[in-house]
């Protein structure tokens, strides 16, 4: 028995010499993410019909002769055109810049003629590998066993099915998945001590730029984000000595800039569809008597009959893009508009929150199907493999907007305690951790409430992506501080 | 007794038959060989109307590109005509076997367009092919004329002797043509149109060719784009005017049953409702649909017979069905047309793409339908009065959205003064529209719902207010639902012990290093 347990030791002592908490992350997330995607049946989501906007913009096609399908499967091939793609990309993106290597990949190895979706999958799953690296190195301290347990819950959290299945997709979320975990790692390892070297410090710097850059132009909803991590990187502050505070300056301002662009290139028609949808997803829903409403905004108060509809829902006995509905409807009201009526009727607001946060944590999207018709399943059929983290956090997360403010107070309250004591003692880590709390606070407030205002509660477990993953990395930011306890300070060295 | 009770009976028979021949004898059928649908000239649209035309003569039209023309589609067997219809001349398509199987054809034969071949021109008679040259179309039956644009195109023209629809007179000579040409089982179109003169003589011509009568009659009159987000003052404003103009019309209006609980939705149909105490007749209109899929007749089906209920608890009775031209030519959206014994066929929608699931070439037979057509477009015309059509027609005007529309819709009716209208609440003959729960019909004026009597302005069923059914939750759902807030309280009320221990530990904290007892 005690030769057994002897044994364990020596193997423990073995992996904690050779393999790190976030080498051990690593690997056993390769494992469990490569079984989902490239291990047949394939898993993935399916197109919901959002798909083309990218397709048009990259050059793919629905393969000529063979069934494409719309939520029902996910199509595992795409064709590449060959010629001039005339088409105009249907928004402004950084998202071909994750697809175009997939497809330059898929050329070299696989087809110059068809796209395999696996090899986007691939992309993906080598940034993620990468990003999950840096988170566990940012919430792990050395090699202790806890450290190991630290880094099996990262992978149950960013692992979880229901964020990995977008890569095999075309959608946007993927991209944010990973520039989302890799934005806030760098920042918080830029803070450490023992992040010595200039140039690892420059690298991350450069990492934290390039995942928020990318991760606010990959949507045009994830505009506002820029002002978020603004927040977090005013953490940046105290890290710099006096003369390069201009450095923080300029990273600031170009995450405001690239916000600002991203929101400036959202074409009209999108705009027309937002606004649209806020109003008959939204605030008509929401509102009591929702024809004087529009009535006192002196708009015809039979659009209130539009309620419940989508912009482009079939069966409607008016077309929404027709003259009448552009002209009359559309046309009259903007978003600070649709705030102001929110904020003078705020129950009405309140409602659509809670809504909001009902679909907080609903991540594994189930409008789509996770297979491909050649797996033999029934139609929209949905995976369950490794989604009991996503599934926990649906079903017990409370679906209260209030709850989510108090859980952000609470967390920026315990993180300002620590801030204060970092400030009188010249500690960066922990201010630059209440900067990435509040930064990761303030999506997913901000993010509610711009969702509600911004398109009713139309997609809204879609466009609360963020929301999620946010709410995620506060839990794990608490558990790593209260594991090795450096809420309220920061070790000397490495444990 | 029983002898008045028959001439009664057979004296209202012979009205019936009387005032509908049309349903008498079984339809004919033709087959309509288009070239191309030449879509960068609007081609499609051109298609689109003869097709509604034919529709309203009551003639069964099968439409067939004539590249996709397979032999031996075209026998005596199976159609009464034939029109070759050239929509993209320079294209010069033709198709051997269609060509082949036409010439061996004895039924009637129409060409319109260009590009006449041999055989046509042979059974037409002498004539002579013309080029830049501009005409005037002048119908010596009524005294209409209309200025055709310039004529770059080279068109083959017959003398204006014989039978003949119509004739164009060559600006600048006393050289008269004929427009449309009839010899023996051969006619002939130099071009069509979907408005205007054009479109009147082509009418004629059609139901003089192939249902062999030209009466003229009276137009309807339908005001189109009345949906449930109009301008209900304008509409009641609009249908007001026509009352007091004494115009008896027809009003084409989408319904919605999806928020019967707010007070628009009876608004709107209360709207229709004085619609209808001014002489309006109301069609249902289809709604738009973009994305077919196999349950779309079922949706279609299940939409139509809520939106009836709402609109009969509203006293709206609608009487026929107004659809575009391309839901005739697909089996899902026909079963939706089959309800009503009167259609109005609007022209194809323009403004989103034409989406069907199981598209046919053959178009559905429907018991009468009324073909509609811009009334704006018909200013164009001079030197006549009113308009009379040689098919049941109905000319449109869309329900003006602004006052500047209502004005102009104002200055559209006093420009017809002569205008004679068609009052199809008036119609003698029974017109029903069929739901699954309601059949609503009518009769010389006389509304009935479910076969009982209908006064407009008082409830024929009466008004009950839908019971909402509490969804019962499940105890999982009841416990998720409540487990927020309980938690949320929970976590405050905590919060609130936690911030007074806090302060109060934080007193004790600063009291031990406060001096006690008094200063030095």
């Amino acid at each position: 028995m005690t030769q057994f347990k002897n044994k364990i030791k020596q193997f423990g002592r073995m992996v904690q010499q050779w393999c790190s908490p976030a080498l051990f992350a690593v690997l056993a997330a390769a494992v469990i993410v490569g079984l989902l995607l490239f291990v047949p049946p394939l898993n993935g989501y399916a197109d919901n019909g959002d798909f083309y906007r990218m397709m048009d913009a990259v050059g793919l096609y629905h393969r000529l002769g063979q069934p494409y399908r719309i939520v029902a499967y996910i199509n595992p091939t795409y064709g590449i055109r060959q010629y001039f793609n005339e088409n105009t990309a249907a928004l402004f993106s950084s998202q071909p810049l994750f697809i175009r290597p997939a497809i330059w990949l898929n050329q070299l190895v696989f087809n110059r003629l068809v796209f395999d979706i696996r090899f986007q999958g691939i992309i993906y799953y080598v940034l993620f590998l990468g990003a999950l690296y840096l988170v566990v190195r940012a919430v792990t301290r050395g090699r202790g066993l806890r450290q190991y347990v630290l880094a099996a819950v990262c992978v149950f959290v960013f692992a979880d099915s229901s964020y990995t299945l977008y890569f095999n997709s075309l959608f946007g979320e993927a991209a944010m998945a990973v520039t989302g975990m890799a934005a806030v790692a760098a920042l918080l390892l830029l803070a450490r001590r023992e992040i010595r070297p200039a140039w690892r410090r420059w690298l991350l710097l450069a990492i934290f730029l390039f995942s928020a850059g990318l991760l606010i132009t990959v949507k045009q909803q994830n505009a506002p984000l820029a002002l978020s991590y603004m927040v977090m990187a005013l953490g940046l502050l105290p890290l710099l000595p006096r003369r390069k505070k201009l450095l923080a300056a300029g990273v600031l301002a170009a995450l405001l800039i690239t916000g600002g662009m991203t929101y400036k290139l959202i074409t009209p028609e999108f705009q027309n569809i937002n606004r649209c949808q806020t109003m008959t997803r939204g605030m008509l829903l929401m509102d009591k008597n929702p024809g004087k409403t529009l009535k006192e905004g002196k708009i015809n108060p039979q659009f209130a009959l539009l309620r419940q509809s989508v912009y482009y829902q079939s069966y409607q006995p008016v077309n929404t893009r027709g003259t009448v509905v552009q002209r009359d409807f559309v046309q009259r009201f903007d978003f600070v508009w649709v705030l102001r009526f929110y904020l003078t009727h705020l129950p009405a607001f309140g409602r659509i929150l809670d809504l909001a946060a009902k679909d907080g944590q609903l991540t594994q999207v189930k409008a789509v199907s996770n297979y491909s018709a050649a797996s033999g399943r029934t139609k929209q059929a949905q995976t369950h493999y490794f989604t009991g983290f996503s599934s926990f956090m649906g079903t017990f997360f409370p679906a209260k907007f209030a709850f989510y403010c108090l859980f952000v107070a609470v967390m920026m309250g315990l993180y300002a305690g620590g801030a204060y004591l970092g400030f009188r003692r010249h500690q960066a880590w922990p201010i630059m951790k209440l900067a990435v709390v509040t930064g990761l606070g303030s999506i997913i407030i901000g993010v509610m409430v711009i969702s509600v205002v911004g398109d009713g509660d139309a997609d809204l477990a879609k466009h609360l992506f963020m929301v999620a993953q946010s709410t995620d990395w506060l839990l794990i930011l608490l558990l790593s501080d209260v594991t090795n306890q450096t809420l309220f300070r920061e070790p000397e060295t490495a444990v | 007794m029983n002898r008045w009770l028959i001439v009664i009976f057979a004296s209202l028979a012979g009205l019936i038959g009387f005032a509908n021949p049309v349903q008498a004898a079984a339809p004919e059928r033709v087959l309509l060989v288009y070239d191309s649908e030449n879509i960068q000239a609007d081609g499609q649209y051109q298609i689109d109307s003869l097709s509604r035309i034919l529709a309203s003569l009551h003639i069964v039209v099968q439409r067939e590109n004539m590249s996709a023309y397979r032999s031996g589609t075209l026998t005596d067997q199976r159609f009464s005509g034939v029109i070759t219809m050239v929509n993209w001349h320079q294209s010069r398509l033709t198709n051997a076997q269609f060509l082949r199987d036409r010439t061996a054809f004895t039924g009637k034969k129409l060409h319109i367009g260009q590009n006449l071949t041999a055989a046509e021109q042979a059974a037409l008679g002498a004539g002579q092919i013309l080029t830049h040259q501009q005409y005037t179309l002048q119908d010596t039956a009524s005294g209409a004329r209309q200025l055709l644009p310039f004529m770059s195109d080279q068109w083959s023209l017959f003398p204006a002797t014989g039978e003949r629809i119509g004739t164009l007179q060559q600006q600048g000579t006393d050289r008269q043509y004929a427009f449309g040409t009839i010899r023996g089982n051969q006619a002939y179109l130099p071009t069509y149109s979907a408005s205007g003169l054009t479109n009147v003589l082509s009418t004629r011509l059609l139901a003089q060719f192939f249902a062999g009568r030209a009466a003229e009659q009276n137009p309807v009159l339908v005001l189109t784009g009345v949906t449930p987000v109009s301008n209900l003052p304008l509409l009641r404003r609009t249908t007001a005017f026509l009352r007091q103009q004494g115009i008896p019309f027809t009003v084409s209006a989408t319904m919605t049953a999806l928020n019967p609980e707010l007070p628009e939705h009876s608004a709107y149909l209360r709207a229709l409702a004085q619609v209808q105490l001014d002489g309006g007749v109301i069609f249902w209109q289809v709604p738009e649909v973009y994305d077919l899929t196999a349950q779309t007749a079922a949706i279609l089906r299940q939409q139509f017979n809520a939106q009836l209920g709402e609109a009969i608890k509203e006293m709206v009775y609608p009487v026929g069905i107004s659809a575009p031209g391309y839901w005739q030519f697909d089996r899902t959206f026909r079963q939706s047309l089959t309800p009503a014994d009167q259609t109005v066929l609007l022209p194809d929608p323009r403004n989103y793409d034409l989406r069907r699931y199981a598209p046919t070439t053959t178009a559905a037979p429907l018991p009468q339908a009324l073909a509609a057509l811009a009334w704006a477009e018909e200013n164009t015309m001079t030197g006549v009065e009113a308009l009379r059509f040689a098919a049941p027609t109905a000319l449109t005007i869309a329900l003006p959205t602004t006052t500047k529309n209502f004005q102009a819709l104002r200055r559209q009716v006093r420009r017809w003064p002569q205008q004679t209208w068609r009052a199809l609440g008036e119609d003698p003959v029974a017109r029903q529209l069929q739901g699954a729960r309601h059949t609503v019909a009518i009769t010389a004026g006389q509304y009935t719902v479910d076969g009982q009597e209908a006064v407009l302005g008082q409830r024929a069923v009466p008004h009950a207010q839908a019971k909402r059914t509490a969804t019962a939750a499940s105890q999982v759902n009841a416990f998720t639902r409540w487990q927020g807030t309980v938690l949320l309280i929970f976590i405050i009320i905590a919060l609130a012990i936690l911030t007074a221990f806090l302060l109060y530990g934080r007193r004790i904290y600063r009291n031990q290093f406060q001096r006690k007892g008094p200063k030095p």
